[in-house]
């Protein structure tokens, strides 16, 4: 099972896994682009983009043929967009391996579409906003904007409807001609296939594409705790984000601050998800969150409780930041931590998708993704170094608090 | 909010008046404005992102730290009401300023200019014998803005002065004056 990788002529790189007993074959191309690329003005664009790029009904030609064909055989096609990257993938029989190559290779060959494709995507994208406006998931933007503001990683992914509807297709097309180019671009093809067939075809749909010799550095991080409530007067319930500051992506204290995390907030077995939700039956669902994006990172707990009980759920979770950097944790509770990140990075591995993204992240940045080196760092991780970690990142004094719910500012800003 | 009206200001909270009384004494970061008044980071960016929004706080220097950004506040140049203190004013004094503010704001032009509205506050410690002195300008104060009165003139303005002795002053005033 070896993991091959290339670069094209043009920079685009490659990344082949030939996994035996696949009987499908995923295709992923991922570009180093997303909302953290953007600012207040064109926030949400890498997001329009995905969704203008990837709705082929509006495309002519080749690009529609292809994917007619390849949905009349099943295939299964979506994109993403996150704060980093930007994702287009297929799922596809090995025998429409080549049609699925060339259709991601053909997805930017007619920048922009029409102007009525735009329009029409405004709409779909003001929608899915809308939605979003009243979805769980907004809890991850306002902690994303208490810790990092208005800027790169505080933005969120969708944008927002001011930005969306000012966004032109001439701005669409200066984005793709700017960033969506081969040498900041990773394929990645896992699942039924052979390396070398994958690399012709890959050279064959690909080499028309051109670098835009555009390199990224790092991008800027704005670091300055804060309370942001979505205030909802009379809401029975109440989701909230209580965290800090993380480390990015590769710092030291990385496997200690997600140990600590898997600690504190593991389902069923973390010191919360006992204390607020066994003994004390004040919410429902409680996780983690221990993110390291390339340039900064997230470290909290995420739980939903009754909107009266908010205040008390608060106090509790942050007694316990307390506890844990007086106090440190206990040898079995890093073992089993270790062995619950093992566990659940076997399980994401087992999903072939999540595995692509993996592999294409570490691509973008020079990097191999092995679940065995990182395996081996959280094992290597000590009582001493989870204990520091405590010490250094949880404090009360960077805490950071997002909800959406009955709560107000002010009634959280009491008890920080 | 300061678009093209007057602001729409608040009460604002005992912590809001220490960090407008921060920045006015120098513009900072949270953090900075954290330290000094000793209170948690976040309490201070959660205010200063509400004062930003209606206009009396502004970004006004961003510092760069690596891949660090660091934004600086500092009072709005051309908020439409200013808070003026002298260093003995009380957090509670402002607070009461600020609903005056608040209450005499609602009789104002929409289309007043910016820095046209002053509340002033101060705590003087005046010999008793000299209040009556201090009663007698105001008087005079307000008796010289209705001299100026033009009635063929559209724009007006409202002035407003009050004079108190605090709960634990020896002064204690006499009614009428």
């Amino acid at each position: 099972m070896w993991l091959h990788s290339a670069v094209l002529d043009n920079g685009l790189k490659i990344v082949v896994q030939d996994l035996p007993g696949q009987r499908t074959t995923t295709v992923l191309l991922m570009f180093n682009r997303g909302a953290k690329d953007e600012d207040r003005s064109d926030n949400g664009v890498s997001h329009y983009v995905e969704h203008v790029a990837f709705h082929i009904d509006h495309r002519s030609g080749r690009l529609k043929q292809l994917s007619q064909q390849l949905t009349s055989r099943g295939a299964q096609q979506n994109a993403d967009t996150n704060k980093e990257f930007t994702s287009y993938y297929l799922t596809v029989l090995e025998d429409q391996l080549p049609a699925a190559i060339e259709l991601i290779g053909q997805l930017f060959a007619e920048f922009p579409p029409a102007p009525t494709a735009v329009e029409k995507e405004r709409q779909i994208i003001l929608r899915e906003l809308s939605m979003h406006m009243h979805s769980p998931r907004l809890i991850f933007d306002l902690f994303a904007e208490c810790l990092w503001g208005t800027y790169t990683l505080g933005l969120p992914v969708l944008g927002r409807e001011e930005t969306i509807k000012r966004i032109t297709a001439d701005h669409l097309a200066a984005v793709v001609a700017r960033d969506y180019t081969a040498d900041n671009a990773v394929l990645v093809v896992l699942g039924k296939c052979d390396y070398r067939a994958v690399y012709e075809l890959a050279e064959r749909s690909f080499r028309h594409w051109r670098p835009s010799g555009h390199r990224k550095g790092q991008y800027m991080v704005e670091q300055s705790p804060s309370i942001v409530v979505h205030h909802e007067p009379g809401a029975r319930n109440a989701l909230l984000c209580v965290g800090v500051p993380g480390v990015h992506h590769g710092h030291p204290s990385a496997p200690a601050l997600d140990l600590l995390n898997s600690i504190l907030a593991a389902p069923g077995e973390g010191r919360l998800f006992r204390l607020l939700r066994e003994e004390r039956g004040l919410v429902y669902q409680l996780t983690g969150l221990s993110t390291h994006y390339r340039h900064a990172g997230a470290f909290g707990v995420v739980t939903n409780c009754g909107g009266s009980d908010t205040k008390t759920v608060v106090r509790l979770i942050l007694q316990e930041f307390e506890r844990v950097r007086r106090s440190g944790v206990t040898p079995d509770e890093l073992e089993s931590a270790k062995a619950r990140l093992a566990m659940e990075r076997y399980l994401e591995a087992e999903n072939v998708l999540s595995l692509a993204k993996r592999l294409g992240a570490a691509a973008l940045f020079g990097e191999t993704y092995t679940i065995t080196d990182l395996n081996r760092q959280t094992e290597a991780t000590t009582l001493d170094e989870v204990r520091a970690a405590a010490q250094q990142f949880l404090k009360r004094r960077v805490v950071s608090f997002a909800g959406i719910g009955p709560m107000t500012e002010e009634e959280i800003a009491a008890l920080l | 909010m300061g678009h093209d009206g007057v602001i729409t200001l608040t009460e604002l909270s005992s912590d809001e008046v220490q960090i407008l009384m921060a920045l006015d004494r120098r513009p900072g970061t949270a953090m900075e404005v954290a330290n000094e008044l000793e209170l948690p980071p976040a309490v201070i960016t959660m205010y200063l992102r509400r004062l930003q929004a209606v206009g009396m706080v502004e970004a006004c220097e961003q510092r760069l730290l690596g891949n660090q950004i660091q934004t600086v506040y500092g009072l709005a140049p051309d908020s439409r009401v200013r808070i003026q203190a002298s260093g003995g004013a009380s957090t509670k004094l402002l607070q009461f300023c600020s609903v005056l503010t608040r209450d005499i704001r609602e009789h104002m032009d929409d289309k007043a200019p910016p820095g046209s509205f002053t509340a002033g506050l101060t705590i003087a410690h005046i010999p008793p014998a000299r209040v009556p002195e201090l009663m007698h300008f105001i008087s005079q104060l307000i008796t010289q803005a209705e001299a100026l009165e033009d009635k063929e003139q559209s724009g007006s303005i409202g002035l407003a002065v009050a004079l108190y002795p605090r709960v634990d002053s020896q002064v204690q005033p006499r009614k009428g004056e």
